[in-house]
């Protein structure tokens, strides 16, 4: 039997990546679509009856009616257009349950393809919670196509689709007549089909959004979250940071004890243990910044957030559209980036995408709290704020406000007349599961371990290569180190980042920098370590105690200066051109990202000196 | 120089090496292919065994540029908007 050829499609936030992985499993191949930068998601699985299916995971889409790339995409496969793709043998539409008012007018359009469609009802669990009753045969009868219910959550959710896909083959089901009210005719269906009480919860949520959307107190609470947020980054997790930092020196003493004096030794000690184990000590605090992010985002308070700051953007030249591209980089530029697909106005898009870079990604954290820790005193200001929480949120807010100005500064060179109306959808409100808010923090943990499992270690240890050898010369004085290639690199660039208050040691760090950030951190304890020579193994893992007795408070504050706008690692650069399909893009957010760098980090170090 | 020493020399200069081709296999995705087909080829002449050769062949065929390309910060399953 010929594999079924099966698209999943669907508007925004209706579950549908959640069934697709259901069905699927890490059956998947990621990639794009031809002559698009829309992403292309495919899979495969098998029927309890044994048929092979073929799954597209498409784009989600309010309408047919194309207004972005995405939806073009969507439309054009959907239809048996899209050159090089086979037309789908069957639709199956994904529409969440609990909010069939904004779902079932997409479900409508579907009927006017000419293709078999199922429509599955996903997060039918929620609606029951909610106190909804859907007669599942009416709504049958009245959308003309099978309907099956869903939960793309949970583990035999899609039961009942794959009961139907082995069933009889829909039929094709009558188009809507052109000109019919969709509106009213989804007024209509849901009238016939759906009772519900209005829920305790709706009303609560409608006492919520008079405070969270309030114009004034809106953005405070907004404000007041985000302090919040950074003020536990610090006050948490320094029990977790100071047992994995007595871990880690413990590792590091028994090795060094266990192990005969050489360069594996060295290696093993300067390099892996110093290097990586300086990064991971930060792993308390980017879990606790997760937690938040996740917690806000399950609440459904994230999208209310977007709407909140739209005026605001919209002052920048940006739209609320911008700030979930904006808001993922805060975790990794790279997926904030390729999220401004959703974006329609192009202009919009590339001033959000040369301006995702400024937002302070997860890879500057370990580098801002070490310099924090260690040059900002742990005190409380006016009572009850930590002073170095204080700090961090004051980084994360020169990021945001420099990006704002940045595209302020683009739309003024170049204006665009054409406004793009933002219209999204609240999700309702809830409490943050806490089963998937461990789960989101033990994928995240796993993402960072493996990260310094690979990315970090092997720069660190390429690092330690290069600041070992080649070894000093018989009568040399001073640091081996010095006298390694890695010592020499350093010195070579000094006198371009000398102005700046840097050394050379931190010259040296800058550079595996650019393929990870949080490796200079992993990169100075390495080189500090190798620069202390053979007894400190303990000091090299406590690098935030070594630094105030090399560096002073101004070069601390001009490297700190120097993270906010630097460009972020090379897979950001990367995905720009991708994105862009422009080099020229490339080189235009480098440079201006460097020069930007470079004039913070300047004037930041000889102001400190000033004062 | 102590059969140790040079035996912990050569450990560590392999364990670089090693991480230098992982590197240049990620900053020049045609080279690293070039190296894992050579790598594969070697293990089929020397025999060994499928569980060894099957990953060699694996990351010897090029990926299709999905995803983000390359950076391994995030869960590359959930890379990307949301849909």
């Amino acid at each position: 039997m010929t594999p079924l050829n099966i698209a999943l499609v669907g508007n925004p936030n209706c579950g549908k990546t959640a069934l697709f992985n259901l069905l699927t499993g890490s059956r998947q191949k990621v990639a794009n679509y031809a002559g698009a930068t829309v992403e292309r998601k495919e899979g495969w699985f098998t029927t309890p009856a044994g048929r092979s299916v073929r799954l597209l995971d498409l784009p989600g889409a309010y309408s047919l009616n194309a207004t972005s790339p995405d939806e073009a995409v969507t439309h054009d496969v959907c239809a048996g257009t899209y050159r090089g793709e086979a037309a789908p043998d069957l639709l199956v539409c994904v529409a969440d349950a609990t909010n069939l008012r904004l779902h079932l007018r997409f479900v409508l359009e579907m009927r006017s393809l000419g293709r078999p469609v199922v429509l599955a009802l996903n997060m039918i669990d929620a609606a029951q919670r909610n106190g909804m009753e859907i007669d599942l045969p009416r709504l049958q009868a009245e959308l003309g196509m099978p309907v099956v219910p869903t939960v793309g959550i949970r583990r035999n959710g899609a039961r009942d689709l794959l009961a139907r896909l082995d069933g009889v083959p829909p039929p094709v089901p009558t188009p809507v007549p052109p000109g019919t009210d969709l509106h009213a005719m989804v007024r209509q269906i849901l009238a016939d089909c759906v009772t519900h009480a209005t829920p305790l919860s709706d009303r609560m949520e409608e006492r919520l959004d008079r405070w969270v959307l309030h114009p004034v107190w809106g953005p405070v609470i907004l404000l007041v979250l985000l302090f919040l947020m950074f003020q536990a980054v610090f006050a948490w997790a320094q029990p977790l940071m100071d047992g994995i930092d007595a871990g880690m020196g413990l590792l590091g003493e028994q090795v060094g004890r266990l192990m005969p004096d050489g360069v594996l030794r060295s290696l093993i000690v300067d390099g892996v243990i110093a290097g990586a184990g300086s990064v991971v000590t930060f792993l308390p605090q980017i879990l606790i910044l997760f937690a938040w992010i996740l917690a806000l985002e399950e609440s459904g308070y994230l999208p209310r957030a977007a709407f909140l700051l739209d005026r605001l953007m919209s002052v920048a030249g940006l739209s609320g559209r911008s700030f979930i591209p904006l808001l993922s980089s805060f975790a990794c530029a790279v997926p904030g980036i390729m999220a401004t697909r959703t974006i329609q106005n192009p202009r919009d898009r590339l001033v959000t995408i040369l301006v995702a870079p400024l937002m302070t990604c997860s890879a500057r954290l370990p580098i801002y709290t070490l310099l924090i820790g260690a040059f900002i005193p742990h005190r409380n200001v006016a009572g009850f704020m930590n002073l170095q929480g204080l700090v961090l949120f004051g980084l994360y807010a020169l990021g945001i406000i420099s990006a704002l100005v940045v595209a302020r500064i683009m739309r003024w060179r170049n204006p665009d007349r054409r406004e793009a109306t933002l219209l999204m959808e609240l999700p309702a409100y809830r409490l943050p599961n806490p089963r998937d808010l461990a789960l989101g923090l033990w994928e995240r943990a796993r993402i960072f371990l493996m990260r310094v499992g690979t990315t970090i270690v092997s720069l660190t240890v390429l690092l330690w290569g290069l600041s070992s050898f080649p070894k000093p010369p018989a009568g040399a004085v001073g640091p081996a180190i010095d006298w390694s290639l890695a010592g020499r690199i350093g010195h070579i660039m000094l006198p371009v980042f000398a102005p700046l208050g840097f050394n050379w040691q931190i010259c040296v760090a800058l550079i595996p920098g650019l393929a990870a950030r949080e490796v200079a951190v992993g990169a100075l304890a390495t080189v500090y370590s190798l620069g202390s020579g053979a007894d400190t193994d303990q000091a090299a893992l406590q690098l935030g105690g070594m630094l105030p007795t090399h560096w002073s408070l101004p070069t601390a504050l001009s490297l700190l200066a120097w993270y906010v706008y630097a460009p972020q690692c090379v897979a950001t650069l990367a995905v720009i051109r991708r994105e862009t399909g422009s080099w020229r893009v490339v080189a235009l957010t480098a440079g201006y990202l460097f020069g930007l760098a470079y004039a913070a980090a300047f004037l930041t170090y000889h102001i400190a000196r000033m004062l | 120089m102590h059969a140790p020493q040079w035996l912990q020399a050569l450990v560590a200069a392999t364990l670089v090496a090693a991480c230098a081709a992982y590197w240049l296999g990620r900053l020049f995705p045609r080279l690293g292919q070039a190296g894992w087909q050579a790598t594969a080829g070697l293990l089929r002449r020397i025999h060994a065994p499928q569980a060894l050769i099957r990953p060699a062949q694996a990351r010897a065929r090029p990926r299709p540029k999905g995803g983000c390309g390359g950076c391994s910060g995030c869960a590359d399953k959930d890379c990307g908007p949301k849909t």
